[in-house]
């Protein structure tokens, strides 16, 4: 019996391939962005109540740096899945989200959302009227607490890039 | 008039040294530009920073059995603490007090469920080590009650996993992007046979002087092909469940689904022990036990979800004797945040050995934070 379980560990490690962790300059650059060139947006109240509405906590902070090129903007933003923050990366322009990733994930399970196959639902996403996602995200079982904090995430940068291209 | 030239020169010289040009004042903005970003980048340190993490859950539960007595309880309410402690290594625990109130003759128990240090060997590779619950089942690792539809946790993982379920010891998770697995090496059941008790249930330690002569080994496997769909498997391997008493050997299988698909959801559970026929000198029917369920689920709003769920479990699957108990039940959760739910539910149970059928309604409110 123990013969087996030995077996299957070594299986379980030749099995181990990467789901590689992008840093967040590197991610930044992969997108165009020059990742030495930060810009603020400094929130006024009506933003932080906005996103206070998304997140269902006020924002941690008085500003929130994007990179812009073009129409396009690029955020590094943190939310708590459930207990220690996940950094996402994620890049925003008219046609609506063009790429999300996991850029570190610190909880102990959940960690399924760095997969593409779920990521990919939230490529092309919009904000509707009433400020929801206008996809359906699909959830993940044991991972509930990660989703929740990725669509907040997706929100938050469709707003901010509402927000960054008004004239 | 050549001192009134002078005078005017001079004067002019001096504004001219009092009004800073408009090189001088971008590079004062600049200043304090950098200066504010450097303010805000203090307050967000400061307010992200490395600080330790609190979170919890908790339920209240009313249980109305028809017939019988009334119940209100403060089932659960805990505590997570955790911390990150350099880039790759973080700790975790989790904290219980149940039925609010512990001590000696009194209901409740208090309870560390977790706590234990995990540590990222690679993108796809991390171990841990401490006291952690193990992987196994549905509700066993994910068990916040905005997570789950009834008021109660379902009687087949609680009855036959046995869900909740923490031993100490350390695990490999090895993370693809469809597969992932788990190897765990930890502290066994201990079933006090000769004291007349047959359950894996009955068995939990919970790592608290625990007898660890014979350790056990639990291997999971997790597929999630597509958004919205997983399924799992664990095996457990145990030498002696009895911790040297009587050597009996230990099996535990389990698979479970959980599919998910716009409004619609379904989970579905088997799980079943297998102990050395030596159990059943102890109690016949023992060396068998084994259960399952069905969950279908449907979200009517954004924030109100129904269910149904049949189960059926049996602690002594080992005879021929009827000694299965069969659940029907059905009901709401409505979501006042997204992480309270208000719970209403309707169980009846079908108890064959004694012939005997509860009518249940349950009621709770559940948080998590």
């Amino acid at each position: 019996m123990l013969k087996f379980i030995y077996l299957y560990l070594a299986i379980c490690l030749l099995a181990s391939n990467g789901v590689a962790q992008a840093s967040s300059a590197q991610f930044l650059q992969q997108h165009q962005f020059n990742s030495s060139e930060a810009k603020s947006l400094w929130l006024n109240k009506t933003q932080q109540a906005a996103i206070h509405e998304i997140l269902s906590h006020p924002y941690a902070g008085v500003r929130i740096r994007y990179w812009q090129n073009t129409q396009k903007a690029g955020f590094v933003l943190n939310e708590i899945g459930k207990e220690l923050p996940i950094t996402y990366g994620i890049v925003v322009d008219s046609q609506g989200i063009k790429a999300f990733e996991v850029l570190a994930f610190r909880e102990s399970r959940g960690d399924e959302i760095k997969n593409l196959g779920f990521r990919k639902q939230f490529f092309g996403g919009k904000l509707t009227n009433d400020g929801e996602l206008n996809q359906n995200i699909d959830g993940i079982s044991g991972a509930t607490y990660s989703v929740r904090s990725m669509t907040k995430i997706a929100k938050l940068a469709l707003y901010l890039h509402q927000q960054i291209s008004q004239p | 008039m050549k001192k009134t030239l002078g005078l005017v020169s001079l004067l002019a010289s001096s504004v001219a040294l009092a009004a800073p040009s408009n090189d001088e004042l971008q590079q004062q903005i600049d200043q304090l530009r950098a200066q504010l970003e450097a303010t805000a980048d203090a307050v967000e340190n400061t307010a992200a920073g490395s600080a330790v993490s609190i979170g919890g859950y908790g339920e209240l539960h009313y249980n109305n059995e028809q017939g019988g007595d009334n119940a209100i309880d403060l089932h659960r309410f805990v505590l997570f603490i955790g911390k990150e402690l350099n880039s790759t290594t973080r700790f975790f625990s989790e904290f219980e007090v149940e039925h609010s109130l512990a001590g000696d003759g009194k209901p409740g128990e208090v309870e560390i469920e977790q706590a234990f240090i995990e540590k990222d060997i690679n993108d796809s590779l991390s171990a841990k080590a401490g006291l952690f619950l193990i992987p196994v089942g549905i509700l066993n690792e994910t068990h916040e009650p905005d997570t789950f539809y009834g008021v109660e946790r379902n009687n087949v993982e609680k009855n036959i996993v046995p869900s909740t379920w923490w031993e100490g010891g350390a695990a490999l998770t090895i993370k693809g992007e469809t597969l992932s697995y788990d190897v765990a090496l930890h502290s066994g059941l201990n079933i006090d046979v000769v004291g007349g008790k047959s359950t894996p249930r009955k068995g939990r330690q919970k790592v608290a002087k625990a007898e660890a002569n014979d350790l056990a080994v639990t291997a999971r496997v997790n597929y999630k092909p597509a958004a919205g769909i997983s399924l799992g498997a664990t095996f457990q391997y145990q030498e002696d469940v009895t911790q040297g008493v009587a050597s009996i050997e230990g099996q535990l299988i389990e698979a479970h689904a959980v599919v998910e698909q716009g409004d619609l959801s379904l989970r579905a559970l088997y799980a079943q022990w297998s102990f050395d026929d030596k159990l059943a000198t102890f109690k016949d029917g023992a060396e068998k036990q084994s259960g399952f369920y069905l969950e279908p689920a449907y979200k009517v709003t954004k924030d109100l979800g129904v269910f149904a769920r049949y189960s059926s479990y049996d602690n002594l699957a080992g005879n021929s004797a009827d000694t299965e108990v069969n659940e029907t039940a059905f009901g709401a959760n409505y979501w006042l945040a997204e992480t309270v739910v208000l719970k209403l539910d309707y169980n009846q149970k079908d108890d064959t050995a004694s012939d005997t059928t509860t009518d249940t309604l349950n009621l709770g409110v559940g948080y998590s934070f």
